[in-house]
């Protein structure tokens, strides 16, 4: 099991080193712009240079969702142990297949506090151009969202406590759509996060008028 | 109602509506509250077994409802004001709502045999808001709702043309598009399997009410002892399997006819008409329904051939509409939701179909289309994927049941049928992009086709899962507003990486350039018309 996240000296997953990445030309480009350092924060900018990869978001947020999965993994973990122990006080199978269960519940809420955190944000991209936005994101299950600017109806940008502690921010498009009505792009850098909806929106209004 | 009590909120204009409902209208709103206790009522009657008190409780409920409903036809005032439907309502919170004359989308009516016996009906004021009607006036005459929509739409059109938003000049025009014969109505309802639900309801009214439980003390009920059992004795061994075989003949039977009953009933005198650039669908017969497809709150036309449709050589045809079909309306009475079926035309050619979804999409041309094939391995893939998980599944539960030979046959013998549905499949799914619309099909036992004009879509997105990572393979969904039914989801899996790429690249720049005012205007936000 893992301590709790070494989080506030924001070590930012370096993407050279990503297991996952797509193919090789994917690569090369997210290459240049994908290793994210805490002095540049990526601005939001209608420009070409991340297009094809795509902007990484704000690298903190890795230690939100990290305090997030680690709290969420408490309660779990702490029935699992009160059902273990139960099980082993009363003997039988039962108990004998806990002793090896258990040790890999905690093994999977381990990875999922430490490892999922930083993996996500690896893939987590975004990419600002004059028709609207693109939003990629998922693991296992990627998943690309793009939305013209002309349907996004109203935003929301949100701040939990975590983020707020973070200086991060969530950033939600709402469209009139039946089953993607909330596009969500997390973890943006609070003022990256208002600097992008101003830029979705008053690029909206010039192109309606 | 002291009169003087004018409402902080009224209008600019200070526009004091004097209209009021019909005088009977409180039945029908006393109603519509008991309904939504009805079922608490009826569980707790048939519960509550202990007379004295159960009997006479229900009307704590009931007279508190009528009083409200009373009260409301009481207070409820509307009228015409020079911008827009002015109502007055509320019971001890006043509200005062102003539709404009150029928001309103449909003036609908829904009447009930209730309904008409009173020469009644239920109003439905729709906007292209989304999610409820704007306004729903519970009831009117049939006269004040003839005189509500000619003050409505006389004034709309006059608005628009005003503003040169002109869709008035071809409000001459009408021609019916679409009508079903009694006949029609008898295949839709041998095609349609909602006698099925009709079995269902009452096989689960009459468990709930013990009809079976009572069945076993009484021994089974004397007409089934009239039955020619002794024919059947004759058969011996074979007698499970042809009493089985029996038994589920006259369920088909039973639930087709129900089918047929039920889709006389609901859909009769079907007619799709034409009028400018308004669709009108009217309907049913205990239940008349009159609604109104305005063409430019259309988001995406479906059509459905299952195999009894081709096998009749028929197709059904749906819309999506823009606010009033939406999931935001999920709260609804059962009554309302049938309404929420959009047909464009429960049943017609596949010739006609064509033309009718022509004339709700004016851009759509269905034939030439240049239609794209899913992945040349998408076949070989979905028949992968289905042997795969019916070898996990299948071998243990067929092992344990059955021996030898038999259980190889059981996990052996569905291999070829999955071959022929990856083939099938494969061979009968497919998109075709146009400079204005996107169109796609899917499925071959039930074949489906969907088409949305490119300026509908809202969104689109790309889905990689592992196993498309590993065939190189993607899937799109393209989302629209008001998609109404799951099962219509504009979902293409299994296309090549680089074609879903490109297509969902297609896709989301279509909206640019593509009248984005209109656009805007379609799904402006209720209250910021002011343009």
């Amino acid at each position: 099991m893992n301590g709790p996240p070494d989080s506030r000296d924001e070590r930012p997953p370096s993407a050279g080193d990503d297991p996952v990445e797509r193919d090789g030309a994917v690569r090369a480009l997210a290459g240049p712009d994908g290793a994210p350092d805490d002095g540049g924060r990526a601005h939001p900018q209608v420009d070409d240079a991340g297009a094809a990869g795509g902007r990484p978001v704000d690298p903190r947020t890795v230690a939100v969702w990290r305090w997030v999965a680690l709290i969420g993994a408490v309660p779990v973990a702490a029935a699992g142990a009160v059902f273990t122990i139960s099980m082993l006080v009363a003997g039988g199978p039962v108990g004998d297949v806990l002793w090896i269960a258990y040790p890999l519940l905690l093994a999977a809420l381990g990875l999922n506090a430490w490892w999922y955190p930083a993996a996500r944000y690896r893939r987590l991209r975004y990419r600002l151009d004059p028709t609207g936005i693109t939003i990629m994101d998922g693991i296992l299950w990627r998943t690309e969202s793009s939305v013209a600017r002309v349907r996004i109806q109203h935003t929301d940008i949100s701040q939990g406590p975590l983020q707020r502690r973070y200086g991060v921010a969530t950033l939600k498009l709402y469209t009139a759509g039946s089953r993607f009505t909330k596009i969500e792009l997390p973890g943006l850098e609070y003022g990256d996060a208002v600097r992008l909806r101003d830029r979705l929106l008053e690029d909206a209004e010039g192109d309606a008028v | 109602m002291p009169s003087d009590e004018r409402p902080a909120v009224s209008g600019s204009d200070g526009f004091e509506p004097t209209l009021k409902l019909h005088r009977i209208s409180w039945i029908f709103v006393a109603a519509h509250h008991i309904k939504q206790f009805v079922f608490a009522l009826v569980a707790a009657a048939l519960v509550g077994s202990n007379r004295d008190a159960g009997l006479w409780w229900p009307l704590w409920v009931v007279v508190p409802l009528v009083a409200a409903a009373v009260w409301h036809q009481w207070v409820f005032r509307y009228g015409f004001s020079d911008r827009g439907l002015v109502i007055h309502e509320g019971l001890f919170f006043r509200t005062v709502r102003t539709v404009d004359y150029e928001r309103i989308e449909n003036v609908d009516t829904q009447r009930t045999v209730l309904h008409r016996l009173l020469g009644v009906a239920e109003v439905r004021v729709e906007t292209s808001s989304g999610g409820k009607p704007e306004a729903l006036i519970r009831v009117l005459s049939v006269a004040d709702v003839a005189r509500m929509r000619e003050r409505i739409f006389e004034r709309r059109d006059a608005g628009r043309a005003a503003t040169g938003d002109g869709d008035s000049q071809a409000a001459a025009e009408h021609e019916t598009l679409l009508e079903l014969p009694p006949i029609e109505l008898v295949r839709y309802g041998l095609i349609d399997n909602r006698g099925m639900l009709v079995v269902a309801a009452v096989v689960g009214v009459l468990v709930q009410s013990g009809y079976f439980g009572d069945m076993q003390e009484r021994g089974p009920p004397p007409w089934l002892g009239a039955l020619p059992w002794e024919s059947l004795a004759e058969l011996g061994a074979a007698r499970p399997v042809a009493l089985a075989l029996l038994v589920l003949v006259a369920l088909i039977v039973t639930t087709r006819v129900l089918s047929v009953l039920v889709a006389l009933v609901t859909l009769y005198g079907f007619r799709l008409t034409r009028t400018g650039e308004d669709l009108h669908t009217r309907f049913g017969l205990l239940t008349r329904m009159s609604l109104t497809l305005r063409r430019r709150r259309i988001q995406a036309a479906h059509q459905t051939a299952t195999l009894l449709h081709r096998l009749f050589e028929r197709v059904s045809l749906r819309v999506d509409l823009a606010g009033g079909a939406g999931p935001a309306g999920g709260q609804e009475s059962p009554g309302q939701r049938t309404h929420r079926e959009l047909w464009l035309a429960p049943l017609c050619a596949p010739d006609d179909a064509a033309r009718l979804i022509s004339a709700a999409l004016p851009q759509v041309r269905l034939d030439g289309l240049e239609w794209r094939a899913l992945a040349p391995r998408a076949r070989r893939r979905i028949f992968r994927m289905m042997t795969g998980i019916w070898l996990v599944v299948a071998p243990l539960p067929a092992v344990s049941v059955l021996d030898g030979w038999w259980a190889l046959a059981v996990v052996l013998g569905p291999l070829p049928l999955f071959f022929v549905h990856a083939t099938l499949y494969t061979r009968h799914t497919g998109w075709a992009l146009d400079d204005d619309f996107f169109a796609l099909r899917r499925g071959w036992l039930t074949r489906k086709l969907s088409v949305t004009p490119r300026n509908r879509i809202q969104s689109v997105r790309l889905t990689e899962s592992p196993f498309d990572r590993r065939h190189d393979m993607a899937s799109i969904e393209v989302d629209h507003a008001g998609a109404a039914a799951v099962s219509h989801r504009l979902v293409l899996r299994y296309l090549p990486r680089d074609d879903a790429e490109r297509l969902a690249e297609a896709l989301y720049r279509s909206n640019v350039g593509d009248e984005p005012l209109a656009a805007r205007e379609r799904f402006e936000a209720p209250g910021s018309s002011s343009s």
